[in-house]
């Protein structure tokens, strides 16, 4: 982030108080000249650390509370069940204590202003991106919170656990929300403690890099959340088009960037009309179905990759022997292969235009931030979505409910994809039951497009 | 574990709880408007745009009626730019507190465009309190021009069908209790989610 850009933000992050500040003219004036500057930096320093020391202890009431007595009943709560609701929520225990343990280290007792916090939480700055895996999971572990809170039993075990770890009265999933509030929050308290943190203070630098890499760490948290969103929707979409060919959406995307109807010329110079599709790396096009509404036949892809946009003005067309508007071709250099595109309107045209520059930067800057889903994850929801939509298919009259869902999830994820597959298995679905097992909250995701 | 102690007791209180959250854009004081309900006290001297605490869940007993209840109040500051972190806040919900401040003409635009659709979506049908802050700037402003009228507020939950509007300051605690009285009152109507649910199924 540059300087200027940093303040802005800054200025845009003055948080709660900001009355405080407002009414006193502004930072530097009245309160914090009422107590002193050093005494105002020794207090955000002795914040963030008693509010650590609160975090650690919380998300210890957890694992001790919680998940320790969940895993002495294992018919209760088997492996799978245990890793759906908790997620890795005793790692990430163990990753706030040490930092509790090295930012207590780097507190100046007698000074407590001059402590330097910066390196420590640049030090850990990897470390976080750990808390990306439990918020991806948060949904699914609420999901599956409530179908146990709806048998006695698990309700009563949950408030036994709470009071035995005397611990307020806020249900189970409040408590699990508590990691994903606090990944919110470093970045607020660093900007505290950099608005207190003079230039010639020794931890200045510092403090500045660590309130960046913070920020940074929240954003691809947030950033890998809705991929993930995002790609349980594009598998789900993949599910209604008939006669797919190819590698599964999936393998080379993971966000839908535009669609809309545009004319395809073969060329014979025909005119199709064909739906397009344009996610990251790829385009696909397919026919409608004239009888189902709002189902898709498979007819192609473009992969963008080694694809170049040309823009070509409206009148006849001299290498497709036709009269366009509105219109541009897509040279595939790869196969070296033509595609003659044509939009309804300039408008629309346009639109198409943008959108395809949309793609590259987005695909730019997914591999920048690395803000990419690992494949093993993808292909989890592949298998999941499938078993699933084979699942939730009406069979005679009776139709899958979620209530037993829980009871039937461990053999469910036996069953084999490819066996169950609704359409035809071309390309072969590897079942590996340990990813889906560990990802199964896949089935209790409501994966609507 | 004595799981079968106190089992009617538990299942008492559960029935008793509901769930509050409030949203709003960042630094309008939503966080300020909890604390000074929750603890009763507002930081004049600590000016700290980030009020240390964990657990960003707060609980406070209600009375309702004869009825008591738990209101489980969950803050949602520092979430504001994280569109996709936020939403894990709102599940379950059975009040929604909508903040903006008074002297922050944007935050209640963003009521409008953000706040209000979002709530509808991914909160429907769960009622919605309008929350105006800072009400002590405006009442000491020497000029109230460059503050948010009343009306604004009022048209607001016109507009979205929502349940009140109030003006508050946490500074001078005015109608700060009266905020939260009133999301339990429309909260405490909402059966338990899980029974609700359980029919629909």
């Amino acid at each position: 982030m540059m300087e200027d850009e940093l303040a802005l933000w800054l200025a845009a992050e003055d948080g709660e108080d900001e009355m405080v500040m407002s009414q006193n003219g502004g930072l530097g004036s009245t309160p914090t000249a009422f107590m002193g500057k050093h005494q105002a930096r020794a207090n955000v320093v002795n914040e963030i650390i008693g509010a650590e020391r609160e975090y650690v202890k919380h998300l210890c009431d957890v694992v001790e509370g919680y998940v320790k007595q969940a895993k002495k009943r294992p018919e209760m709560f088997p492996m799978e069940k245990v890793t759906v609701i908790f997620s890795n929520i005793e790692e990430i225990y163990e990753f706030a204590r040490e930092l509790l343990f090295q930012l207590e280290l780097c507190v100046n007792k007698e000074q407590p202003h001059l402590s330097e916090l910066g390196d420590c939480f640049l030090t850990h700055a990897r470390g976080f991106e750990m808390y990306s895996d439990y918020c991806n999971n948060h949904p699914a572990a609420c999901e599956e919170l409530r179908e146990l809170y709806r048998i006695k039993k698990y309700k009563h075990f949950f408030e036994a656990c709470r009071l035995l770890q005397e611990m307020i009265e806020i249900p189970l999933e409040g408590f699990l929300l508590t990691p994903v509030q606090k990944i919110c929050k470093y970045h607020l308290q660093l900007a505290e403690l950099f608005k207190f943190t003079p230039t010639d203070h020794p931890d200045h630098p510092k403090v500045k890099a660590a309130l960046e890499a913070m920020k940074k760490i929240a954003t691809l948290i947030n950033e890998r959340k809705r991929k993930m969103e995002s790609i349980e929707k594009l598998a789900a979409w993949q599910m209604l088009v008939d006669d797919w060919e190819g590698s599964d959406i999936l393998e080379e995307s993971s966000e839908l960037i535009y669609s809309g109807e545009l004319h395809k010329i073969n060329h014979a110079g025909w005119s199709q009309e064909r739906y397009f599709f344009l996610f990251d790396h790829q385009l696909i096009y397919c026919k409608k179905d004239l009888l189902k509404k709002s189902t898709f036949g498979y007819k192609g892809r473009i992969g963008m990759d080694s694809c170049q946009v040309v823009n070509i003005p409206d009148g006849r067309d001299s290498q497709y022997n036709v009269s366009v508007r509105n219109a541009w071709k897509l040279h595939d250099s790869h196969k070296d292969k033509w595609y003659l595109l044509v939009a309804k309107t300039a408008v629309a045209k346009q639109r198409w235009l943008k959108a395809f520059e949309e793609e590259r930067n987005r695909v730019k800057d997914d591999t920048e931030n690395n803000f990419n889903i690992p494949a093993h994850v993808k292909q989890a929801v592949i298998t999941n979505l499938k078993q699933k939509t084979n699942l939730n298919k009406p069979k005679g009259k009776t139709r899958f409910s979620r209530t037993n869902s829980s009871s039937t999830l461990s053999s469910k994820n036996q069953v084999a994809a490819f066996a169950t597959l609704p359409r035809k298995s071309r390309h072969k679905v590897k079942s590996d039951s340990t990813i889906s097992q560990k990802i199964n909250w896949f089935f209790l995701g409501k994966g609507k497009l | 574990m004595g799981c079968c102690a106190g089992k009617s007791k538990a299942e008492a209180e559960e029935d008793n709880r509901r769930k509050i959250v409030v949203v709003g854009d960042g630094g309008v004081g939503k966080t300020c408007l909890i604390r000074r309900y929750i603890n009763g006290e507002f930081d004049e001297f600590t000016p700290q745009a980030y009020i240390p605490s964990s657990l960003e869940t707060h609980t406070r007993e209600m009375t309702v009626g004869n009825k008591k209840f738990v209101a489980i109040i969950c803050d949602t500051g520092g979430q504001e730019t994280f569109r996709h972190l936020r939403k894990t806040s709102y599940p379950n919900s059975d009040a929604v507190i909508v903040c903006f401040s008074l002297d922050n003409e944007e935050s209640l635009k963003n009521i409008h465009n953000l706040w209000i659709p979002e709530m509808q979506k991914l909160c429907p049908r769960v009622p919605m309190i309008l929350v105006g802050n800072k009400l002590d700037l405006r009442e000491e402003a020497y000029k109230p021009d460059g503050f948010i009228k009343e009306s604004k507020g009022l048209q607001a939950v016109k507009k979205h069908k929502m349940v009140t509007y109030l003006e508050t300051s946490s500074l001078n605690d005015t109608n700060v209790d009266k905020v939260f009285e009133t999301a339990m009152a429309e909260a405490a109507k909402r059966k338990k989610q899980n029974k609700k649910s359980f029919d629909d199924v």
